[in-house]
């Protein structure tokens, strides 16, 4: 509760208040609708707390040595990265991705990201990648750190650096983000794939929403033809039964025969084949249908097996 | 197939989606059992053996050992599920037994642009296999039975060109020497580490061999997905038929592995099989070499025994891998269109080499995701080959002075003709380009004197087709092209036999309304000014710089300034010039090079070079002025200019060194190609119009057009804009 009452005052100082509906409306087009919205809030107490008493101790160590200035910039780096906001607008056109972030909040920038829902390729939710940015620069900070501790001679300066490389330790496993599960989106034109919720997660209900808007918005575009004048008709289960089958189901009105002429059309079997197909019905039910259906003169005995005429 | 709704919780399951159908692959990482087995054995007997260990201790390590591989064997293998329904296909995946960094991967079949079908096949294990073969088991098994170990064949080959020079024949007998005086000590175990190594190296390779098909599928951004594990076929058929939203027919007839769809006929085909000429020629030596082996046939008739038997075995096993690796060197590659698609088949060359049976991999491309095609034909030599040819010439005509015999300088023409003829090759390129940037292209190269004799005999139907199966025909290639765009009746047919130019109108129907014509874009067709004067100069230089070096090497300077002059003169003789016909929806773009007859007659041939793009895929079309173009490399050549004339004022010309002579001519011939080139760049400097176009098919840049607003404008008319 205390925990939560300090993030929310600490957000609160730092981004304001907002609601998220109501950012949403502004940002809605015309004609468009607002389907869900999530609000990602990364908040690390900890680091905070230890980037603050880092900064101030080196401000004080400063005046020892200058070495002790690389600890202030390794705090306000932490800094930056202890509180992040992502505001995620799915609407059924787009997916609007808006990050928020101190560095923002201080240059005053706004970053924000529009994806047109028609151009996702891959849906994916898996660990989130690594942040390399902040593996290189933690393992760059502990070697010089260690080379650093071996020159100098000064034996508080060493308890202080030896600290810090602890924390240098908590950010190489927080750049390596193994507890944390983000939904990548691949979007044709972009190279890289988009991340949602890379430092704090996102829920797998948030994947089923747009997973969901994704497939509704393709459904709606018809399939078109191509320049080339070809047409080729296009079916949306083409497993089903082909075009002749169908033709000759619309005759039959029996629907036994109906679905014998589905079962043959879709497993290239004989009449063996059939009768384990149809397990429920008797043998002398099958052979029956079957012979009224070859003199008819739908059904041709082919190389063994049954086909459609 | 009763058609249900997916229903499986951890799929997510949307509206209207049915379930097709569901397989569980597991994925093995051959690469980190190996390094992690091979890593933990290094270790452990390093251990073992350096420290001195009790028993209980030695117990200690290998346990510890095995535990660390128990750990880490999550890492070994993957288990895949996949989930394919009607709009798109569902993976899962998690290292074994360990659930905690597994994915969920939902690939959207709407923007499938191609599924790749290929057989898979575990490279190392096959590798190893084969290697192990014939590196132990055959020559440790022969080395038993004769007492004598077969040397390996590149060695053999420089034992037979050592011979041809040193004429020292006891070189081979010395090593073989050598070689038995290390082998005689194993000569009991041979036999017993050839089965050895014989039965690890049949599993490894039965276990490498391919009997399923991979799954490699790629979205039209270029997003890839590929599971390095066979999947069952029955996958593959259905996702080729829902990928594409139409029914799979089995057709017997159809031998590819992508099967065809309902209503798909076949148009044209094309092929091409390119020969791998060094490895035919390195397997040819090798089955000559090993000719001796061939008494063995007759010896197992006179003597026939087991050992002699094993050592036939032995030689007919060998003979085969050389036979194959000959008839292997040949690599083909297939494209087929149909009403719908276009399919690719390309040999996976190193794979059915080992094998001993062709093994393609197989894609496909609808025809609403190509962007565009390229076809280019032209002869040439590589630059590099030019200085190469002059050097040889040079080379022999100086060595000639020297030892006062013409032999030499002859031999060296001979040479320099054969090293022309060899190098000068016609290259002919057909390639498709896919939304997603894969590039489907079929191409050949051929000595140029080669490619003129097929014409000629290109009517005797028999010969043609077996002495030239790599080449591919102007007829086919418009065959492909048209269908793809749905041209029917197209402007000009190229099955003419004499026809060996594709012109642009070949792809261009007699329905299709031609909107814009621009013709012979480019540069003026030549400057006579601009040649004279480069002649004039150069003669003048000429003549200066060969009363100015001493007297022996004037002909060679004198002979290779009339070569540049009468090169830069062909140079300017050949007219190079772009053209675009813009139609309804498409652009075709046509780079053309035609040579005056007397630049023919020195070698240069043809250039054609046409690219179609769809207009949907042009992206913007850029005019701009532009000036100053190649005013570095004129900068430098200038520079270039100037050190040398102030090496040649400020020098005297008293000494007869050879080789300060040699220096002067180099110098002198390199001041004479920078006037050359900075004369020609001298012309490019005038200010003109270009237009770039790009598109998602790479930039085409025209130097020179001549009224940008049309062109403009015919192209927003083109694209059904006005």
């Amino acid at each position: 509760m205390m925990r939560y009452k300090l993030r929310n005052k600490l957000t609160g100082i730092i981004f304001g208040k907002y609601d998220l509906k109501k950012i949403a409306k502004n940002k809605l087009v015309h004609d468009e609708k607002f389907v869900s919205g999530l609000e990602i809030i990364y908040y690390n107490e900890i680091m905070i707390f230890i980037s603050i008493v880092i900064g101030l101790l080196s401000i004080l160590f400063t005046f020892n040595s200058l070495f002790a200035i690389i600890p202030l910039i390794i705090s306000m780096y932490l800094i930056f990265l202890s509180l992040e906001l992502e505001l995620i607008f799915l609407t059924d056109e787009r997916i609007i991705i808006e990050k928020r972030g101190i560095l923002e909040k201080i240059l005053n920038t706004q970053s924000e990201l529009s994806l047109s829902l028609d151009q996702i390729a891959v849906l994916k939710y898996s660990r989130a990648p690594f942040h390399r940015q902040l593996l290189y620069i933690s393992l760059i900070g502990l070697i010089i750190n260690f080379i650093i501790i071996s020159v100098i001679s000064d034996l508080l300066l060493i308890l202080f650096l030896s600290a810090i490389s602890f924390v240098l330790f908590y950010m190489l496993w927080f750049g390596l983000r193994l507890n944390k599960r983000s939904i990548e989106l691949s979007v044709i034109g972009i190279n890289l794939p988009v991340g949602i919720g890379r430092s704090k997660g996102a829920p797998m209900s948030f994947l089923v929403d747009i997973q969901e808007m994704v497939f509704e918005r393709i459904h709606h575009i018809s399939h078109s033809d191509t320049d080339s004048g070809i047409k080729y008709q296009v079916s949306e289960f083409p497993l089903q039964f082909s075009s002749k089958a169908k033709a000759i189901i619309e005759k039959l009105k029996d629907p036994f025969q109906q679905h014998l002429i589905k079962v043959i059309d879709q497993n290239n079997i004989n009449i063996d084949g059939l009768y384990l197909h149809c397990h429920r019905f008797e043998k002398s039910v099958i052979d029956k249908t079957i012979q009224e259906l070859k003199h008819k003169n739908l059904i041709v005995e082919k190389d063994d097996k049954l086909v459609i005429k | 197939m009763n058609i249900v709704d997916l229903k499986i919780k951890w799929t997510n399951p949307i509206k209207h989606e049915k379930f097709i159908y569901k397989v569980d692959v597991n994925e093995l990482y051959h690469n980190r059992i190996l390094i992690t087995l091979s890593l933990e054995l290094i270790i452990s007997i390093a251990i073992i053996i350096g420290f001195d260990l009790n028993f209980s201790q030695k117990i200690l390590v290998i346990f510890s050992a095995i535990i660390i591989f128990l750990l880490t064997s999550p890492f070994f293998m993957k288990v895949w599920e996949i989930v394919l329904s009607n709009k798109r296909l569902i993976l899962r995946n998690k290292y074994l037994n360990v659930g905690r960094f597994s994915s969920l991967i939902s690939f959207n079949l709407n923007h499938l642009d191609t599924q790749i079908s290929t057989p898979r096949i575990k490279v190392i294990p096959l590798i190893t296999g084969f290697s192990i073969m014939f590196s132990y088991t055959i020559p440790l098994l022969e080395f038993h039975y004769t007492g004598k170990i077969s040397l390996p064949m590149l060695v053999k080959i420089f034992f037979i060109f050592d011979n041809f020079i040193k004429t020292i024949d006891e070189i081979e007998q010395i090593a073989f020497a050598i070689m038995n005086y290390l082998l005689t000590p194993f000569y009991g175990v041979a036999i017993v580490f050839s089965l050895i190594s014989g039965i690890i190296s049949i599993l490894l390779i039965v276990f490498g061999l391919p009997r399923r098909t991979t799954l490699i599928i790629s979205s039209t951004g270029g997003h890839k997905l590929s599971i390095n594990t066979g999947i069952p076929k029955k996958l593959s058929e259905y996702l080729s038929g829902i990928g594409r939203k139409h029914r799979v027919v089995y057709n017997k007839d159809w031998t590819w592995d992508l099967p065809l769809l309902d209503g798909e006929i076949i148009q044209s085909k094309a092929a091409v099989g390119l020969i791998d000429r060094k490895t035919q020629i390195l397997g040819v030596i090798s089955l000559l070499l090993s000719l001796e082996s061939f008494n063995r046939f007759i010896v197992i008739f006179k003597d026939p025994s087991m050992k002699n038997f094993i050592l036939l075995l032995i030689t007919i096993t060998n003979l085969s891998m050389m036979i194959i690796s000959i008839s292997f060197a040949k690599k083909f590659s297939r494209i087929c269109t149909t009403n719908h698609r276009i399919m690719y088949q390309d040999e996976r060359k190193v794979i059915s080499g080992i094998y001993g049976k062709r093994i393609y991999s197989y894609s496909d491309l609808p025809y609403e995701n190509i962007r565009g095609f390229s076809y280019s034909n032209y002869s040439g030599l590589e630059i590099s080959i030019i200085p190469a040819i002059f050097l040889i010439i040079s080379a022999g005509f100086s060595f000639s002075l020297i030892f006062l015999n013409n032999f030499v300088f002859i031999i060296s023409i001979y040479i320099a003709i054969i090293f022309f003829a060899l190098n000068y090759r016609t290259y002919t390129n057909l390639s498709f380009a896919s939304l997603s940037g894969k590039i489907y292209s079929i191409n050949y190269r051929l000595l140029a004197f080669m490619v003129s004799i097929s014409h000629r005999i290109e009517k005797i139907d028999n010969l043609y087709n077996r002495l030239f199966p790599n080449l591919l025909s102007e007829g086919s290639v418009q065959k492909i092209v048209n269908n793809i765009h749905g041209v029917n009746n197209p402007v000009l047919d190229m099955n003419i036999p004499s026809l060996h130019e594709i012109d642009v109108h070949a792809f261009i129907d007699k329905d299709e309304e031609i909107i814009g014509k621009w013709e012979k874009m480019g540069h003026h067709k030549y400057h006579r000014e601009s040649i004279i004067l480069g002649f004039v100069i150069s003669l003048i230089t000429m003549i200066i710089f060969t009363f100015k070096i001493a007297r022996p090497y004037n002909i060679v300077f004198l002979v290779f300034s009339l070569l540049m002059i009468i090169y830069m003169t062909i140079q300017k003789l050949v007219i190079r010039y772009n053209s675009f016909i813009l139609l309804k929806n498409r652009l075709l773009y046509v780079v053309k090079t035609t040579p005056r007859n007397f630049a023919r007659v020195f070698g240069i041939l043809p250039v054609n070079k046409i690219n179609g793009v769809n207009l949907e895929h042009l992206n913007l079309s850029r005019f701009k002025i532009i000036y100053g173009q190649g005013y570095k490399k004129l900068s430098i050549y200038l520079i270039i200019i100037t050190l040398c004339t102030l090496f040649f004022v400020s020098s005297s010309n008293d000494s007869n060194v050879l080789l300060e002579n040699a220096f002067y001519i180099t110098i002198a011939l390199v001041m004479i190609f920078s006037i050359f080139n900075s004369i020609q760049l001298i012309a490019l400097l005038i200010p003109r119009y270009g237009l770039s176009l790009y598109t998602r098919f790479g930039e085409i840049m025209v130097s020179y057009i001549k009224d940008p607003k049309d062109f403009n404008i015919k192209l927003s008319k083109a694209r059904g804009l006005s």
